[in-house]
């Protein structure tokens, strides 16, 4: 048989994403952002911790467009004037913004996603135990109703204490954090697939409990699960700024976004610039996360293909 | 000739799948009489539903009537707001679904939901309508009205949840009643229940009964007429009597020895070959002829159109047509 | 039905759901007969009647309550289970419990003879109040033990059966010990054999694959050879050693364990007792995996029952990944003779479930039901969700496969139209009870349960105009939870009589593989 149409399920799943053009643009922006956080030394000059007093509170390049720029003008002020080289503007050390946004996304990225990753490893497996073994259903999700029900900073801050301050257990506390949403969402739709006829279909061939529910269980579940994790992925971004503003995040002074946004609150007024610029970035990177994850979702449905 | 209740005249009606028309229901003409019970026979896909949700004005929204005319008591409806049809549904033309728990509210008594569309479409008091429920409740065979009033759909079997649905259709005493596949859920011994009562309430408030279905000896039991569906195409029509003893069209033919009927002494069931056809499919001709043993060119490059082999009973089939002259 | 060789036999099986404490849906309940080998055989009845149940506990999808289901298709020696040893090491047991349980009741039956001497000792006429109390006192003392009695006795009983399943009335034997050794030696040889037997499997694996690839191995032919031997050889022991038992002790030196164990009638029943097939309930999980490629189910909802995430192809394969070891392009290659021999194409294999009708799909669970060359196959409703002229296409490829490759159909149904055209023979169930068992002709032209006759009677006809009104039933099937006392059928039925509401009517065998359990037929029986 010559017309047999032989398809790499990779690659068909690469050709619809590439197809969708909304998909594309999250892509490409997210790429271009990793790719920007990860060769940041060769994209800006200055460093994050680099400090100059005489550029204090300086804005970005829209004040050229803005503000007044002849010296000899009336209403002119020099604070207010755009420094070459410092594309977004200073902070109140008189810190290069997008040098501290770059390197920030180094540890916005990483604690997102590694959290996140995390905590769907844990939350999922723990949620397709307790819907396919019923014994296991009561100790396990009566944890997850413990960490529900627990305040989550107040348990971050507990895990933080115990463990000491760093990073690594910052995003220890944020994945312990996710896991019982991922347990919870997954556990639901574990035990709706688990009744479903193709499940006691292949019982019936003879298959081994482990494969019912790697093979077919948790394939079924794929589409809740890139949903909760597109959505963890955006709290998890805003989960670290929480902690750092709590002191239990990132130390000063290493930059990061959320601690770049409360840092900035108390020039909100005369520089919401600083305020509003890392608020744009983490918006932009939830939304595309959120998106991707979206046509994921259909992606791996073969149903909705063609 | 008793009154006509619905005429349908070529109607067509299309669906829109990825950006694309496709109709699922080619020129299709069929008159209920008053009192008269005409099944529409056919399998899964042939369009039998997608008539009645027409008629009903209750297309799903990639649905479109494209041409066509639907007249109900001789007032055409496709040319109605769509305001003035709602009005008409529930109080001149009643529909039974094939699942009884879906379409009873499961958190209203069955009395608060057989009450209100008496209320809303007949105007009656609180007092009257009760009273006219329990009327209908008795009058569909159910025992102690007053307590099932009480109760909640989920506390009755399937069989006693369609005798209430059916109730309720009754109860507004419309003038059509299209009921589709009504009994596809039920046990035989349900079943057969529902269709004596049908056939009695049918003489009693003397309504047009549109009654879908795929299982042929349902119809055998229940019809008057029979209109059969193919494809979205009509592709035969006559009485039950004439339709049983002198099938025309290879389709009905088929149809009938596919049927394990009891009856029949041997194993002597014979399918019809082939793939029912997907509604994105183009097939030009005869919709059938992919699957007919005795399809000819003609049959595959031109449609055939109707004739009138007898009275009341037409048939769209070059092979008919041809043996006729 | 002589001449035929059963398949799977079951013994008053019983499938209970507990819904909460002390309450349950009793979906199956006694149901006893046998299937034979190549038969067709239809389960008929209204939904709720257990009829998709006693399917699936067939399969062992469900664990059964009691009773069981014994399976001729393999032999123990290929099987090998580990409930065989389990079972004869508690053969002493057994016999000795029932001794202990029948000697304590005839103790307490001595003691009911002394109270009823005392009570026959009284005035006859019990003149006065306290005469009259007494003796009352002593009936309900008398009645009392001899209830305890008897339900000692029932104990009793119950154990020589369970011994019996392993040894038939050898379990009465005085040389049990002996006969229990032979028998732990034939279970060892069992053992043996199948692990001769896995051995085999796998050379004939090794020689399959050559095949494909297109090689020979003569040396590997002359191994296979010698594993057939060597299974042979441990099969032949063990059959000796449990012949051996048999011929040596077999009627002779028998206890008088209890009142009956001299009676040869019950001698005999309990050899009938005696468990030559596989106890699908008493096998372990691992073993009953092992026997799932020889009874496979194709479900009602051919789209529910294939994942939607996975292709065609991959849903065929899957029973192959699971029970045999292949490589990748035997399987394929098996998949493809497969989708060619239900009559798809070999495109389907690359696509997903969604693009297929309604027909396409059952023939993929087919396909994948009949992988592996079972013997038995459940077919749940299999042709209910299609439209006629499909179904006729469908019953037609299980008609033919069935007589290609030997298959035993369970074919469980609502529509009697079908099981007419497709069955052999056929049970008619109701609230979880065998009605009645009958050839398929014989059902319908001489249905004598009432509930088949009113079943048939309103199964819609294909004749226009003589439709009779006469034998529609009113109300609706009772519940499974709290089912009518007596015959469960006695609520809706037009010929009920008094004793119908008592008791529970039993299958009789009134005309030569026609049971009917009602009691309008055990009245002329008796």
């Amino acid at each position: 048989m010559s017309d047999i149409r032989r398809t790499n399920p990779f690659r068909t799943a690469v050709n619809k994403l590439l197809k969708n053009k909304l998909a594309v643009v999250c892509l490409v922006i997210l790429v271009v952002e990793i790719l920007m956080v990860i060769f940041a030394p060769l994209i800006t000059p200055y460093d994050f911790s680099e400090q100059d007093p005489s550029i204090r509170l300086r804005p970005g390049f829209w004040a050229q467009w803005t503000e007044i720029t002849d010296p000899e003008a009336p209403g002119y002020n020099k604070k207010n004037q755009y420094v070459p080289g410092h594309y977004l503007g200073t902070d109140a050390f008189g810190r290069d913004v997008f040098a501290r946004i770059l390197y920030g996304g180094r540890i916005s990225l990483t604690v997102g996603v590694i959290s996140t990753l995390m905590g769907l490893l844990v939350g999922v497996t723990c949620g397709l135990l307790a819907a396919y073994f019923p014994k296991l259903d009561n100790p396990i999700m009566r944890v997850m109703d413990l960490l529900f029900a627990f305040p989550s900073i107040l348990l971050a801050m507990l895990i933080i204490a115990m463990l000491g301050i760093n990073i690594i257990n910052t995003t220890i506390a944020i994945a312990i954090w996710s896991i019982p949403s991922f347990a919870r969402m997954v556990r639901g739709k574990a035990l709706q697939v688990k009744e479903e006829d193709y499940i006691m279909a292949t019982r019936s061939l003879g298959a081994r409990d482990s494969r019912i529910l790697f093979q077919h269980i948790l394939k079924n579940c794929m589409p809740t699960i890139i949903v909760i994790a597109t959505m963890r992925m955006a709290s998890s971004l805003i989960s670290i700024s929480t902690l750092s503003y709590l002191g239990m995040g990132v130390v000063p002074p290493q930059p990061e976004w959320g601690d770049m946004i409360s840092a900035a609150k108390e020039q909100m007024w005369n520089r919401p610039s600083l305020t509003f610029v890392p608020g744009v970035v983490v918006m932009v990177t939830v939304i595309c996360f959120n998106i991707l994850g979206d046509k994921l979702r259909d992606i791996l449905d073969p149903s909705l293909k063609d | 000739m008793a009154k006509a209740v619905l005429e349908v005249r070529n109607l067509v009606a299309t669906f829109r799948i990825d950006k694309k028309e496709y109709p699922v229901l080619r020129d299709i003409s069929f008159t209920v009489h008053e009192n008269e019970t005409v099944c529409m026979v056919g399998e899964s896909g042939c369009g039998k539903s997608v008539t009645t949700l027409t008629i009903m004005d209750l297309l799903p929204s990639n649905g479109r009537v494209v041409s066509g005319s639907i007249k109900l008591n001789g007032q055409e409806l496709t040319t109605l707001t769509r305001k003035e049809r709602n009005a008409l549904r529930g109080k001149r033309m009643g529909m039974i679904f094939q699942e009884p728990m879906t379409a009873l509210n499961p958190l209203l008594t069955i009395g608060r939901q057989l009450t209100e569309g008496l209320r809303l479409h007949q105007g009656m008091t609180k007092k009257q309508a009760y009273d006219t429920a329990v009327e209908y409740l008795e009058k569909v065979g159910i025992a102690n009205p007053q307590d099932r009033m009480k109760q909640y759909p989920f506390q009755l079997s399937g069989g006693l949840r369609q005798r209430i649905m059916i109730a309720m259709v009754m109860a507004v005493q419309p003038s059509l009643l299209i009921a589709d596949e009504p009994t596809t859920a039920l046990d035989v011994t349900i079943q057969k229940q529902v269709l004596v009562l049908l056939n009695k309430l049918k003489k009693d408030v003397s309504t047009g009964v549109l009654f879908i279905t795929h299982d042929l000896g349902v119809v055998a039991e229940i019809a008057d007429r029979v209109v059969i569906l193919y494809a979205g195409c009509k592709v035969e029509e006559g009485a039950i009597g004439e339709i049983f003893s002198n099938p025309q069209h290879p389709y009905t033919i088929g149809l009938m020895k596919a049927v394990p009927d009891v009856e029949a002494e041997e194993f002597d069931i014979q399918p019809i070959p082939g793939v029912f056809p997907n509604i994105t499919e183009e097939i030009g001709g005869c919709r059938f002829h992919p699957r007919c043993p005795y399809a000819t060119d003609r049959c595959r490059s031109e449609l055939p159109q109707e004739i009138e082999i007898s009275p009341g009973h037409t048939v769209s089939c070059h092979l008919v047509k041809e043996a006729q002259e | 039905m002589s001449g035929k060789q059963p398949l799977l036999e079951l013994k008053k099986l019983k499938k209970y759901f507990p819904v909460r404490r002390g309450v349950s849906i009793k979906a199956v309940e006694d149901v006893t007969f046998t299937i034979y080998e190549g038969e067709k055989f239809g389960v008929v009845g209204e939904s709720g009647c257990g009829k998709s149940t006693l399917g699936r506990v067939i399969l062992q999808l469900y664990q059964q309550t009691s009773g069981a289901a014994i399976y001729y298709g393999r032999t123990l020696e290929e099987i090998g289970p580990q409930y065989l040893s389990h079972e004869i090491s508690k053969l002493m047991e057994y016999q000795t419990k029932a001794n202990e349980f029948y000697q304590k009741s005839l103790k307490l039956d001595a003691k009911a003879e002394a109270i009823r001497k005392e009570k026959d000792a009284l005035s006859p006429l019990g003149t006065t109040n306290r005469e009259v109390l007494k003796e009352i006192r002593l009936s309900k003392k008398i009645s009392d033990l001899e209830f305890q009695s008897l339900e000692l006795r029932k104990d009793a009983s119950r154990h020589l059966r369970e011994g019996s399943r392993t040894v038939g009335s050898l379990i009465l034997c005085k040389d049990l010990p002996k006969v229990k050794e032979l028998f732990e030696q034939s279970a060892r040889e069992t053992a043996m054999a199948t692990v001769a037997n896995r051995a085999l499997k796998t050379l004939e694996h090794q020689s399959e694959q050559l095949a494909v690839e297109g090689k020979q191995d003569a040396s590997l032919e002359k191994k296979i050879e010698a594993a057939r031997a060597r299974v042979q050889k441990h099969v032949d022991a063990a059959r000796q050693y449990r012949q051996k038992a048999w011929d040596d002790y077999h009627g002779k030196d028998i206890l008088p364990l209890t009142e009956r164990t001299l009676d040869p009638e019950y001698q005999k029943k309990l050899d009938g007792n005696y468990e030559t097939g596989i106890n699908l309930g008493k096998l372990t999980r691992s073993e009953m995996r092992g026997l799932r490629r020889d009874m496979q189910m194709i479900f009602q909802d051919p789209a529910a029952s294939l994942d939607p995430r996975q292709t065609v192809g991959k849903s065929i394969e899957e029973i192959l990944v699971i029970n045999e070891d292949l490589s990748a392009e035997v399987r394929k290659e098996r998949v493809m003779n497969l989708l060619d021999e239900v009559g798809l194409k070999r495109e389907h294999y690359y696509v997903y479930p969604h693009t297929l009708s309604g027909g396409q799909k059952q023939r993929v669970g087919i396909a994948r039901a009949i992988a592996l060359n079972p013997k038995f196959v459940v077919l749940d409703e299999c042709v209910s969700a299609l439209d006629v002229s499909v179904q006729a296409q469908i019953l037609q490829l299980l008609n033919e496969l069935s007589k290609e490759k030997d298959l035993t159909y369970f074919f469980i149904t609502h529509d009697l139209g079908v099981v007419k055209h497709f069955c052999d023979r056929i049970v008619v169930m109701y609230l979880g009870n065998v009605c009645e068992i009958a050839e398929s002709k014989d059902l319908f032209h001489n249905p004598m349960h009432p509930y088949t006759q009113s079943l048939l009677a309103v199964v819609p006809r294909m004749r226009v105009g003589e439709h009779s009104t006469e034998f529609v039933l009113e109300g609706d099937v009772p519940s499974a939870i709290h089912p009518p006392k007596g015959c469960p059928f006695h609520t809706r039925c037009s010929r009920c009589m008094e004793i119908c509401s008592q008791e529970k009517p039993k299958p009789i065998e009134n005309e030569p593989g026609h049971f009917v359990a009602c009691h309008l037929y055990s009245k002329q029986e008796s």
